[in-house]
Order: C-alpha cells, then structure tokens, then sequence
C-alpha cells in the first residue's frame, strides 16, 4: 500500500484543498489511481474477504431466484392483504441508493461543485449497480419475467387481451427506471472514456492496450475530442437532472396515488427524493470511508469531501424528518379516522418496534452530525452511515406492510412476515452489489483521473494568481468560468 | 467621494425608493376600481386587504428564508442583494401590526371563526379541528411565529451591521452557526403559519406540501425582487461593480429552479389529489376548477411555468439585464394571480373578475412595503463590506 503524505506530521488535515498533500503532480495523481489496475498487488485482503462474501451471497440470490422462477411468487410472504412486500420495498431501497451518484455526478456538475470530481466515478458506478439490484425485485414479482415486457411495455394488447393501464405509475415506473439506467450508464461510460484512454496510453500489456484501445473509442485528446466531449457530458447532466427527481418522484407516485392510510399524501415526492440522497449518501459513506483508507486515496478523498457529504446527508435527513412530523400532525389535522389510526398503529401497533427505530435512526442518530467534531471522526461518521441505511430500509417497511396489513376494514386486517426467500433474495442483491462494486474497483479507475488533473491545474493557477496579485476580485475566477462557458 | 462608494444610500436604490409609493397609488386605483366589480361589502374589502397581506408576507418571509440561506451556503449570489433580503425581513414586525384587523375580523375568512359552520355536526371535520384552529390558539401560535421571527431577525442583521464596523471575521461563522439552525426552524413555522392563515380557508382540506409549497412560492417573490431590482440599475452602483455576467446567471438559474420547483409541487399536489378523489381533499380542486378559476389555473399553468421555464433555459436571458428583469418581474405578476387562485376560490360567490381589485390591494401593500425596505436599507451600507474577504471557492482552495 502506498504511503500517504498528508503534507505534514499531524493528524489527517481539514482545510478546503480538494487536493490534499505536498507536491502533487500531474504524473502522481494518474499514478496514484492507475496502480489499481496495472499493479494487482495494491489489493490488500480485505479486498478478497469482502468480494468472497459478495459471491456467497451473489449464489444465494441465484438459488433464490432459481426457486422463485420454479415455485411461483407463492415462496414469498406476500399474501392478501399485503400484496406487497419485501420485493417492493427493497426495489424502492436500491432505487434511492442509486440516487446519490446521479446528484454527485450531474446535479453537482451543473452546479459547478468541484467537490464531486474525486468522487463522481464510483458514485455513478453505484448508481448503476444499485438499480440492476432494483430492477430484479419487480421483474421477478411478475412471476415471469420472460413475458414481462409485455405486460409492461407499450407494445399492444398483453397475453391476457389488455392494454396496460397507463393512469398506473407502476407503468410510468417501467419508463422512468428503464430510461434512468439507459442514460445514467451512458453517462458513466462517456465519462469514462478519456480515462480509458489514458490507460490504453500507460499499459505497457498488449491485450490490455487493445481492450482499452477499443472502449476508448478511438480518443486522442484533440481539442476537437474534449470540446465534443464537454458538449455531450453536459447534455447528458442536463438529461439525468430531471430524471433523478423524476424516478423516485413516480416511486412515490406507486404509492401516493392510492388510498390507502399512509399512502397517500402529498408529501411524498419531495420526501421520497430526499429520502433517496439521504440513503444514497449514506452509501457512499459506506463506500468511500474504506476505500479511502484501504488505497492511499487520502489526499484525493479528503476531510473536506467527507465533511460536506455529512452535511449533505444531515440536510437531506432533516428533511425526511421533517415528512414523518408532517405525516403524523396532519394525520390528526385531517380529522379522517382511518389516516389518524394508521398513525395510531404506528405508534403502537404490531409493528411499533420498528417505526420506533426509523424514528432513531433517520431522526435522532444523524442529528450528531451537527457537531463537527463528531462529523469528522470517521468511525462515527460510518457508523451513522450504517444507521441511516437501515433507517431508510425500516422507512419502506413501515410505508408498505404496517399501511396494507390495517387498512380500511378490521376483518381484512393481517399480519406480514417475510419468508426465508424474501431475505435470501435481499441478502442475494447485497452481494450481486457488492461484487459489481468490488470488481469495479479492481478493474477500473475509480476516481476520475483526467477532473482530477483538471482541478489541480486549477489550483495551480490560482495560486499563481494569488501570488502574482491578479484575482484580487472576489468572484473572479467563479465569473471567468461563467463566462468562458458562454 | 464617488457615487460608486457604497457609503452611501447609492442613487439607484433612492429611485426605487421614490417608484415604490407609485406602486402603491396605482394599486388603490386599481383597488377602487376594482371595488365596483366585487362589491365593497366589508366581506370584500377585509378579503382584499387579507390577501395583500399575505402577498407581503410571501416577500417578507421570502426574504428571511433567503437570507437565511445565503448566511448557511454564502454563494456569490448573495452578497449583492443580501442587504435587500435583510431589510425585507426586518419589515415582519410591521406586517405583525398589519394582522390584527384580519384577526378582530376573522369570521369574514375563516370557517373556523363562524360560528354557524363551527356549530353545526355535519361539519365534523371543522369541529375535530377546533381544539386547534381556535382564536387562542392561533393568537399565540402566531406571537410565536413572528416571535421567532423577528428575533432571529434583529439577531442576524444586526451581526451584519455590526461587522461593517468591526469588519470582525469570525461574526461570518456566527451568522452560519445561527441560521443553519434558524433554517430548519423556519421552514417548520413557516408550515404551520400557513396552515393556520390560508389551508384552514377552506372547511376540510388538507395538504402535507402545502407548507414547503409557499416557501418557495415565497422565496421566488422575493429572488425575483432582488432580480428585478439589480437588473434595472445593471449599470449603476451599487450593482454596477457587484452583479457581473456570472452573478446575473446564477439569478437566471435560480429563478429557473424555483419556477421548475413550484411546478414540481404543484403538480404533485394536485396528481395525487385528483387520483384519490376523496371528499376532504378534493373540495380545494372543485372550488378551483368552478366559477371561471379554471382558465385562470391553466394560464398559471402556461404562464408562470411553461413561458419563465422556456426563457430561462435561454443563456440569452440570463445575460441580458433587462430580459432577465423583464421575466422576474412576470413572475412577480404570475405569484400575485396564483396566491390569488389559492385564496379566492375559497370565499363565496368569487370569479376571476375579483384578480382586478385583489392585484390591486397588493400592489398598495407591496408599494408602502417596499417604501419601508428602501427606508431601512438606506440606514445601512448598500453592500456590506465584508463581502470583501470572502473569496471564490477556487481560489480559496488553492
């Protein structure tokens, strides 16, 4: 593992330096990253540890998909009246894991947050694992999914001599979250190209400068390249903005549009969204504390990075937060007997133990991310990353099973349990995650290495500037941008 | 010393200063012309003045949300008009003043205050909320309100002040400590004042976005002021030196993110309210969708999102001043028809005729309004000078 210099003797340091440590160069900082992927021998065995895990559990999902395609959705512990279960809730999970790298990747882009470029790569690469974990969960409650597009899509008349019923979101679900992978790998791939070709450049391995030679799609870095590459990849942030929100706006359409207690409020879409940055930084929390650590990327991720994106979590939490006291006051307000009861089950029915725990770990636990001292200490700050995740998992479990399980009438009532295949498959996608993350972490760079470049150039000539007294202006640099882009 | 010194109440915001009352006189005509199509019963005028009130409001708290904001993330955008935010706070306690005729005359808004709704069983869900919505009660939640209000207020700006005259840095993470907490505190009130002063208009609806949707509603108001404001005098101090091509897009920017917002919100609302159909919630649309306020919903729906939204796309918009002016001030225009839409519907026997002598009672709030802002902004430095150490993040990074 490489040695980390920090620039000094003491304690890991918190200024506002994107770039951290002491004569940083061009050559170190392509160095630092493309030694992942030529010199195997970075990886430390917590590498291998964590990825035989992931495909243990990778294998469990198999079987459990195995069985599930030869049983029927009958192996699940769904049944009337919760015909929903943990397939829904554990798709809505991944989908807003997913989130946080659309927003760090184009959302933070647009707004010109350079804080994004050391980690925008494997929170896209996230995204994209996150939600194949998702789409698994609704294709498989189809029963089959081999005849799912039919149902779905909007080809004609299904198998059964019906259209889909396109007043449902669960159809605007099927575009959405088609359309938000199709462009969110996009991205991620034209984002990755002129890094591929700088390891096509600097692998001395002749299959490894064809394979790379090939996916870098023939780029050479002319100026003509990198301004239809600047073109496209803003396009293509413009493209995924609104498609962030509007994915997990039409998730909580799944819901809102019902009836049922506890569905159906108009909170939801905002709630939901920041529901899925909350937990999608949570992850990449959880992600990055590690990596970090375990390949010397300190001077890359730095205190700072970690400090905003517990800011970024604190802020979004604030808001779920915020959804719950709204749901319980106006579940009273409304003076409608069967929304304040579910709030009233909630609190105290069967399911009490766990709204009682959502309530601690997205309202309470997080809120010690208010003290920087705390903030910055990394083993809290993980740990409060763990807690969010489940917080945000207990959310959808108290949305979906606590509402259907007592709705409108006391003899429909019942009680959900998740069978053995429903947390089989849930443990199954954690490892179809992990191993995807962990081999994209082996195989491919990580942190983007031309932004990188990019951003020290910067600092390099700000500093210059400063010196030679020539951005006194405040503002200058931030108009100088504005204005090369115009 | 030059009239570019921001020592001095600059000349560009003295003319603001003197349009403001102008604002004001055409609003009473509009008012008293408007009076006739309306009637002036006292049911009417307290409906007027009612809603200019809460169209102040909107500006004021607009303001305080901003600021707030501002002092949290200390984007460039600010500091430019920031003093513009803090002296549209520092108006609350006069619109605190402003609410005690609405308060002697609630039972001509409120069902909650008449008593032949109150008293009558059918009325179930009125009655449920009584032990809340009660005159007591709502007294006191609202000394509360703008308690929190204007202390935080006075707190906030008058670290500002004090810093042009110590020129202390460390009062800048004192703002950011405050306000970060101030922020979350107000968004809280600031749903449960409206919940109190406009969703309990109407007999049994209820919203759970209501409350964030008039923060931002509001925070448009008062972004799109400031807009307006600097994109008139875009070539004069104090706005000359301070609001560059870069700044004017961040205002383009974010006018666009609230436009897009307040669609965003209000669709949401208003899908998941259709698809449910349920009588308590449905009653706000049926009241909205009758009497003619249909074609005034679906011009909001053209004209205060599809045209800003269209034209803010537009790079060209953002960096021409007076574009940019021009559709801030449309959105100023659109802000005033859509509270009126929420409101109006609500009361008896109104049909968008009513727009008339309402645009009117706001255009007379917001004229001695604004009147009032330019009075305490001219008590203090048209652009602080602790602007001065703050740097642009690159090159604080460096």
């Amino acid at each position: 593992m490489a040695d980390i210099d920090y620039g000094g003797d003491g304690p890991e340091p918190l200024n506002d330096a994107l770039i951290t440590g002491n004569n940083n160069t061009y050559k170190s900082i392509e160095n630092q990253i493309t030694r992942l992927i030529f010199n195997q021998r970075t990886h430390p065995k917590s590498w291998l540890f964590v990825f035989v895990v992931g495909f243990l559990l990778l294998n469990l999902l198999m079987m459990a998909m195995t069985w599930l395609l030869y049983k029927g959705v009958g192996i699940w512990g769904i049944n009337i009246p919760c015909a929903w279960g943990f397939d829904i809730i554990n798709f809505v999970w991944w989908i807003g894991i997913g989130h946080a790298g659309t927003l760090i990747s184009a959302i933070l882009l647009l707004l010109r947050q350079q804080w994004r470029n050391s980690i925008n790569r494997f929170a896209e690469a996230m995204t994209l694992f996150a939600v194949a974990c998702a789409g698994i969960y609704p294709l498989f409650h189809t029963g089959r999914p081999w005849v799912a597009f039919y149902w779905l899509g909007p080809i004609g008349p299904n198998i059964l001599g019906l259209w889909p019923q396109f007043r449902s979101p669960l159809v605007w679900d099927v575009f959405a979250v088609s359309t938000y992978a199709s462009v969110s790998l996009l991205f991620w791939f034209v984002g990755l190209i002129p890094d591929l070709a700088t390891l096509r450049d600097k692998t001395e391995n002749k299959a490894l400068k064809v394979l790379f030679g090939m996916i870098s799609m023939g780029w050479r870095g002319s100026a003509r390249h990198w301004e239809r590459y600047e073109t496209a990849y803003l396009i293509l942030a413009g493209l995924s903005t609104p498609l962030v929100l509007s994915v997990h706006t039409i998730v909580s359409f799944d819901f809102a549009v019902g009836i049922v207690p506890g569905w159906h409020t108009t909170i939801f879409p905002p709630y939901f969204v920041a529901g899925a940055v909350y937990a999608g930084f949570a992850m990449v929390l959880t992600l990055a504390i590690p990596i970090r650590a375990w390949y010397g990327l300190k001077n890359q991720i730095t205190m700072r990075h970690l400090d905003w994106m517990a800011k970024v979590m604190l802020t979004t939490g604030l808001i779920v937060f915020y959804g719950y006291v709204m749901e319980v006051f106006y579940g009273w307000y409304s003076g409608n007997q069967f929304e304040w009861a579910m709030i009233l089950n909630r609190f105290k029915g069967p399911y009490a133990p766990f709204y009682w725990a959502l309530v601690f770990c997205n309202g309470i636990a997080p809120q010690i991310l208010w003290s920087p001292k705390l903030r910055r200490n990394l083993v809290v700050l993980f740990v409060v990353a763990q807690i969010v995740s489940i917080g945000m998992w207990l959310e959808r479990y108290i949305i979906i099973p606590v509402s259907l399980t007592r709705d409108f009438l006391p003899s429909s009532w019942g009680y959900y349990t998740p069978s053995v295949w429903d947390l089989g498959m849930y443990a199954g996608t954690i490892g179809l995650f992990i191993v995807l993350m962990f081999l994209f972490i082996r195989f491919m760079p990580i942190i983007n290495i031309f932004e990188m470049k990019d951003l020290l150039a910067r600092m390099h000539h700000a500093h210059h500037a400063e010196d030679d007294h020539t951005a006194t202006a405040p503002g200058s640099a931030h108009a100088a941008l504005a204005n090369a882009e115009e | 010393m030059s009239d570019n010194s921001p020592a001095i109440f600059p000349a560009s915001l003295r003319t603001v200063g003197r349009l403001a009352p102008a604002i004001a006189i055409l609003g009473l005509l509009l008012l008293g012309a408007g009076l006739g199509i309306g009637g002036s019963s006292l049911d009417r005028v307290i409906q007027y003045y009612y809603y200019g009130w809460i169209i102040t409001l909107g500006f004021s708290l607009g303001c305080y949300g901003l600021m707030l904001l501002h002092y949290v993330v200390k984007g460039s955008w600010g500091y430019p008009v920031i003093r513009i935010w803090e002296s549209g706070a520092r108006m609350l306690p006069g619109l605190l003043i402003a609410a005690l005729p609405i308060f002697l005359l609630r039972e001509h808004l409120f069902p909650w205050a008449q008593p032949e709704l109150t008293s009558n069983p059918e009325n179930a869900v009125l009655i449920h909320r009584l032990g809340y919505l009660n005159p007591t009660w709502i007294a006191i939640r609202a000394i509360i309100y703008f308690t929190f209000w204007i202390g935080s207020t006075q707190f906030l700006t008058g670290l500002s002040r004090k810093q042009d005259e110590t020129k202390d840095p460390t009062l800048i993470q004192a703002r950011t400590n405050f306000s970060a907490v101030a922020l979350v505190l107000f968004v809280l009130t600031a749903n449960f004042a409206y919940t109190d002063w406009v969703m309990s208009l109407e007999l049994r609806w209820y919203s759970t976005i209501f409350g964030v949707w008039f923060v931002i509603s509001n925070s448009m108001c008062a972004l799109a002021l400031a807009s307006v404001i600097t994109s008139l005098f875009h070539n004069k101090a104090p706005y000359a030196d301070s609001v560059d091509n870069a700044v004017r897009k961040d205002y383009g920017n974010l006018l666009l993110m609230h436009t897009m917002v307040w669609a965003y919100f209000s669709f949401s609302q208003w899908v998941i309210i259709w698809s449910g159909n349920l009588p308590d919630e449905i009653e706000f649309y049926l009241h909205r969708f009758a009497d003619g306020w249909l074609s005034v919903g679906a011009f909001l729906v053209i004209f205060q999102f599809f045209g800003p939204f269209l034209l803010l796309l537009s790079g060209k918009t953002k960096r021409k001043p007076m574009l940019l002016g021009a559709v801030a001030t449309w959105l100023i225009l659109m802000r005033l028809t859509d509270i009126c839409w929420q409101i109006f519907p609500s009361f008896k026997g109104t049909n968008p005729l009513f727009l008339v002598p309402a645009l009117g009672a706001a255009l007379v709030f917001l004229g001695i309004w604004l009147t009032a802002v330019m009075r305490s902004m001219s008590s203090a430095l048209a652009i602080p000078v602790w602007v001065e150490p703050i740097k642009d993040e690159v090159l604080h990074h460096a």
